[in-house]
């Protein structure tokens, strides 16, 4: 029979269970609501809920817990759940994350703080509750092959939530409390099949992240939902990208953290760690090419190589939570996000109706996608592989290849008139001539080839020779500067040349002339 | 004196005066070469820190100037509210020379639609960074901007 007072004592820890369990909220200094993970949360949609049944007080229990005992006569329905929890059945009891000694039939010396109970731990404590097993003196040795994942957590956005106020998110938030299953259990918040609605209780409550990081989104898990990745995800395919497979999942880095595998210097190898391994997309008979395409694209060599983080990486055209290829119609507007005038102009040109009716992506179609490399004007050609040859023939029945090979010369005599000028400047500079102004007005000349290099995409003819016309005429001048420059130095030293000979061989003829002069004289007195 | 006597001096005058022409010439196609190659030739200009940019007066509020500084384009706006600045007028996007739109009261860059404010910071299209800012002071009548 229970004596009276440990009936009592009972009775009072059952709502700090409950609330430890059920995740009532706790006023914090912040103000802000406790959000930890609550029963049902944690227990994903067709999961298994917790057995009704009283538990066997100490199965898989190594020794003999009397915190089950007693928790049980209290209809502890936490115990319950702890029956199915992996910590149990590993033998862990109560007391392994609650303190006290399990052994000690008086309550008081059992849940003495001189035997280390701590009751419900505080929640900013609970990560150093789990981490004496789950931490780096612990976890690796632990033979349950799991990770340091208190020290991962300790460098996470999630505890720098933490340390400012007690609603932020911690182990309970998304593993749960009494029913932790392992990740690769269906019944664990965290499976693959459940972490997204898991990460999404918070990240898509607004009031909630308002607390921490009030200008992120709050929609990842509804366009994960509406991603290729979340739409295989909802058909039981544990497979693809949840988003622990690009945030990682204990040590999760803000994305302006360069260590983060989302920021952009490092989402290309993330979205290829699976990408780009042709085993894993063997069921999905997609290519696994797109990651090796574009590290040598004008993207990647911006993006990883120059670090330019204006460059787009995976996320820019896809999407990120989102993710998903774009459709045929789409393909300009995600690259008209960047390149907006070249896709105004496609827009208006006559390739786009004729390449919607043959069902062409629009930019690809010229530019390619992944492998995406820097436009030359060679593009611009009647002669394979130039894109303008795939679809025009220059048999004489395509009208359009004199076009082309017209707005070839355009670009060409841009191009080609800017290099002979700078040619012709730089040997200028060489002999010490100053052409500076010449120089100068060739980055109109740049200008030009860039405007012209946009003007392409009307696919016109006058719209490019307009664009080209002013460049050209720079070229013509400053090249005409250049010799004229180079003209004036030769006629200086040749000009000199001669004088000195001249002047040198009139000295010779004078002295030549005294020498005779002087004989006659001699023989005149002689 | 005889007729004679007088043809004769001024056929030799003549000759005399005809050489003495060719010898003057003959002197000049000798030294010209010469006084040409000791002329100090046209010096490219060292990079200036500071240039007179435009005249006070010229420049009305809402308009702007784009001016040679040094061996790049420079764009000096006075702006909407009166106040002038100035920038480099090289687009950081593809270094095409910017322009001012007093239509959108921004700095505007023809080659890909580029935008920046009228504080120099890119805000629109390609271009990955600010436009470099220089230093503008009225003196009298002078615009003077400089790098410094």
């Amino acid at each position: 029979m229970m004596a009276p007072r440990r009936f009592m004592w009972m009775l009072l820890a059952v709502p700090a269970w409950a609330s430890f369990v059920w995740g009532a909220p706790v006023a914090t200094a912040a103000g802000a609501e406790a959000k930890p993970m609550t029963a049902s949360a944690a227990t994903p949609a067709g999961a298994v809920a917790p057995a009704a049944a009283k538990p066997a007080a100490t199965a898989g229990v190594k020794s003999p817990d009397g915190c089950v005992t007693c928790h049980l006569d209290v209809g502890g329905a936490q115990v319950d759940a702890y029956k199915k929890d992996i910590h149990y059945q590993k033998g862990v009891g109560c007391s392994g994350c609650h303190g006290g000694d399990p052994r000690s039939d008086d309550q008081d010396a059992a849940m003495s703080k001189a035997k280390g109970y701590i009751g419900v731990p505080k929640k900013a404590d609970i990560p150093a509750v789990c981490g004496k097993c789950h931490g780096p003196s612990h976890g690796q040795a632990s033979g349950f092959h799991l990770k340091d994942m208190r020290t991962d957590y300790d460098a996470s956005a999630h505890a720098k939530a933490l340390s400012g106020s007690d609603a932020g998110p911690q182990c309970v938030s998304c593993h749960g409390s009494h029913g932790i299953a392992p990740a690769s259990d269906p019944r664990s918040p965290v499976n693959p099949l459940h972490v997204a609605k898991t990460c999404g209780t918070c990240h898509g409550d607004a009031a909630y992240m308002r607390n921490f990081a009030p200008g992120l989104p709050v929609d990842q898990y509804e366009k994960y939902l509406s991603s290729e990745h979340g739409k295989r995800n909802a058909t039981g395919d544990a497979n693809p990208a949840t988003c622990v497979s690009c945030h990682s999942n204990h040590k999760i880095l803000e994305v302006k953290d360069p260590r983060s595998p989302v920021y952009p210097t490092q989402v290309p190898a993330t979205c290829g760690h699976c990408h780009a391994d042709s085993k894993y997309m063997a069921r999905y008979h997609i290519p696994t090419n797109q990651y090796e395409e574009y590290k040598s694209s004008v993207h990647g060599e911006a993006l990883l190589k120059k670090s330019d983080l204006n460059a787009p990486a995976c996320n820019s055209c896809h999407g990120n939570h989102g993710a998903a290829p774009p459709g045929i119609s789409s393909v300009a507007a995600v690259c008209g996000t960047c390149h907006q005038s070249n896709a105004e102009l496609f827009g208006k040109s006559a390739h786009r109706p004729a390449f919607e009716k043959e069902k062409l992506p629009a930019c690809v179609t010229c530019h390619s996608n992944h492998g995406v490399k820097a436009p030359t004007d060679a593009m611009v050609s009647m002669d394979k592989p130039a894109p303008c040859a795939k679809c025009h023939r220059n048999d004489g029945s395509d009208k359009s290849a004199p076009t082309i090979l017209r707005m070839r010369v355009a670009l060409d005599s841009l191009s080609l008139g800017g290099i002979l000028a700078q040619r012709e400047l730089a040997r200028a500079e060489s002999l010490g001539m100053d052409v500076s102004d010449a120089r100068y007005s060739l980055k109109d000349v740049n200008q030009s080839i860039v405007q012209s290099r946009v003007a392409i995409h009307s696919f016109k003819l006058a719209s490019l020779v307009e664009a080209a016309r002013p460049g050209i005429r720079v070229t013509v001048l400053a090249k005409q500067a250049g010799l004229d420059a180079v003209h004036e130095y030769r006629f200086r030293r040749e000009g000199l040349a001669v004088s000195t000979l001249i002047v040198t061989l009139l000295v010779i003829l004078l002295y030549l002339k005294i020498r005779q002069i002087e004989r006659s004289q001699k023989n005149e007195k002689k | 004196m005889e007729p004679g006597v007088d043809q004769n001096i001024s056929r030799r005058s003549f000759l005399n005066n005809l050489l003495g022409i060719g010898v003057v010439g003959w002197l000049g196609s000798v030294l010209f070469p010469i006084f040409e190659y000791l002329k100090v030739p046209p010096q490219s200009e060292a990079e200036p820190t500071s240039v007179v940019a435009a005249k006070f007066k010229d420049l009305k509020p809402n308009h702007s100037v784009v001016f040679k500084f040094g061996s790049a384009p420079a764009i000096l706006l006075n702006g909407p509210d009166g106040k002038m600045r100035a920038f480099s007028g090289v687009c950081t996007h593809l270094q095409c020379t910017v322009q001012y739109r007093p239509d959108m009261q921004k700095i505007w860059c023809a080659c890909h639609n580029g935008m920046y404010d009228l504080n120099g910071r890119n805000i629109a299209g390609p271009p990955p960074k600010p436009l470099q800012e220089y230093k503008v002071v009225v003196k009298g009548d002078d615009v003077i901007v400089s790098k410094a």
